[in-house]
């Protein structure tokens, strides 16, 4: 799977390298193509992400040492924030926010134009990879999604098991009843919100297409009301409010800690939460870290069942998921004056066989043109 | 267990709609105010919640 983001990031910079020597001027939509002799580029790329822990553990710099196998003169320069979106969405009104990174969620798609270079048109690029449709404006594909993920509750088995629960609940009800029996049997808080770090909130919006197993929920969003009676997003928020309602969340959810979220549920102090299969790797990692049994960590879907069967909704991944996202920047094309006229994004897209089943985090990148 | 990938190619109107009903189906602040509804740290009811996201959003759909 990191082998697979490098691949992705590579892919991506490349692109991005082009759009720095090539477009000149305003490059409002403009094209990213690949350099032709990368062994000549050189400059500092710099790519934002959310995985502080790659960062922490010298992961990224083994991308970057990949990359350069390419690009011998470019310098790669990662920037791990742990409030990512908040904080790019910010930085994307200034010239600092690096050179490939992931897309912030609240950028309109219909502006990916605005801030991105297109690194195809959709016919192309959606013979090859997944995802294309969500980063696609009038036929062209301004980033690329290298891994797909649905979303899903990351609990503590152990904590399950020791609660009684041995079988996923395949209604909201059962999920309130499962939690009721963790408050009741273990010492563990039975669900986190991690309120304070917000898009693990955002992420609920993620129960869409999950709920009812419907490929057409983001079409019944543009069209219907999404908190009508049984629609998605109504059952996902009640769902959420009734855990909290019901006093099955943590006590004071003002003063949640992502980064050590992690660990406690490791090691059974917090039993669950909503975010996506993204997160069960950096779980993992922590319940390692911490000394724990690893294989605790397990994931479920939404408590819904269509015809008999849980459902997921596979998707490029967002940024918010705390955990990884790279950016680089684009380097300077030899000669140039460093002046940025627009940024260009790539989602990055996973690129391997269409059958599997996807996981991790999703990372777009966004790049910005020089003159 | 069954995977579906949903159809985004809507997903632009959605954002749009989004925007313009101010709802932030993509930021946190909706749910952290559904949030401190459950937790009683502010009055109000589920479905009053609900019908006011539900009347912005419809009404940007214009």
């Amino acid at each position: 799977m990191y082998r697979r983001t490098v691949l992705a990031m590579v892919t991506g910079a490349a692109l991005l390298l082009s759009a720095c020597t090539g477009t000149g001027g305003s490059s409002k939509g403009a094209d990213a193509k690949a350099p032709t002799d990368p062994a000549k580029v050189s400059g500092t790329i710099k790519v934002l992400t959310v995985r502080t822990d790659l960062v922490q553990d010298g992961t990224m710099d083994k991308y970057a040492a990949e990359f350069n196998k390419t690009y011998p003169k470019v310098k790669v320069e990662f920037e791990a924030l742990t409030n990512y979106e908040s904080e790019v969405k910010i930085r994307m009104n200034t010239e600092n926010y690096g050179d490939v990174l992931l897309i912030p969620a609240v950028i309109k798609k219909a502006d990916y134009p605005k801030f991105f270079a297109s690194l195809g048109t959709v016919e192309e690029r959606g013979e090859k990879y997944r995802f294309t449709d969500f980063t696609t404006v009038d036929g062209k594909v301004y980033g690329q999604s290298p891994v797909g993920v649905t979303p899903g509750f990351i609990y503590n088995k152990r904590v399950w098991r020791e609660a009684g629960v041995t079988e996923w609940p395949t209604t909201s009800a059962e999920f309130l009843t499962a939690l009721k029996a963790i408050k009741s049997k273990t010492d563990a808080v039975p669900y986190y919100t991690n309120f304070a770090a917000g898009w693990t909130l955002t992420s609920w919006t993620y129960v869409n297409g999950s709920v009812h197993c419907d490929p057409q929920a983001t079409t019944k969003l543009a069209e219907g009301d999404p908190w009508a009676e049984n629609a998605d997003l109504r059952v996902g928020d009640t769902l959420l409010h009734d855990i909290v309602k019901q006093g099955l969340a943590e006590k004071d959810p003002t003063t949640t800690n992502w980064e050590e979220s992690k660990p406690r549920t490791a090691k059974g102090e917090i039993a669950t939460q909503w975010l996506g299969t993204w997160a069960i790797v950096q779980f993992q990692d922590a319940a390692k870290k911490a000394g724990v049994n690893p294989d605790d960590i397990g994931f479920m879907p939404f408590p819904a069942q269509t015809d008999g069967k849980f459902c997921a909704a596979v998707a490029p991944t967002t940024t918010r998921p705390s955990t990884s996202t790279p950016s680089t920047r684009t380097p300077p094309a030899p000669g140039s004056t460093g002046s940025r006229t627009s940024p260009v994004t790539t989602r990055t897209i996973w690129r391997s066989p269409r059958s599997r089943t996807p996981r991790c985090p999703r990372c777009c990148s966004l790049t910005r043109t020089r003159a | 267990m069954k995977f579906i990938e949903v159809d985004d190619s809507r997903g632009a109107d959605v954002k749009q709609i989004d925007n313009q009903s101010e709802t932030g189906i993509y930021a946190p602040e909706y749910r952290q105010k559904l949030v401190d509804l459950a937790r009683g740290a502010t009055k109000g009811g589920l479905d009053d919640f609900f019908a006011d996201l539900s009347e912005r959003w419809t009404e940007a759909q214009g």
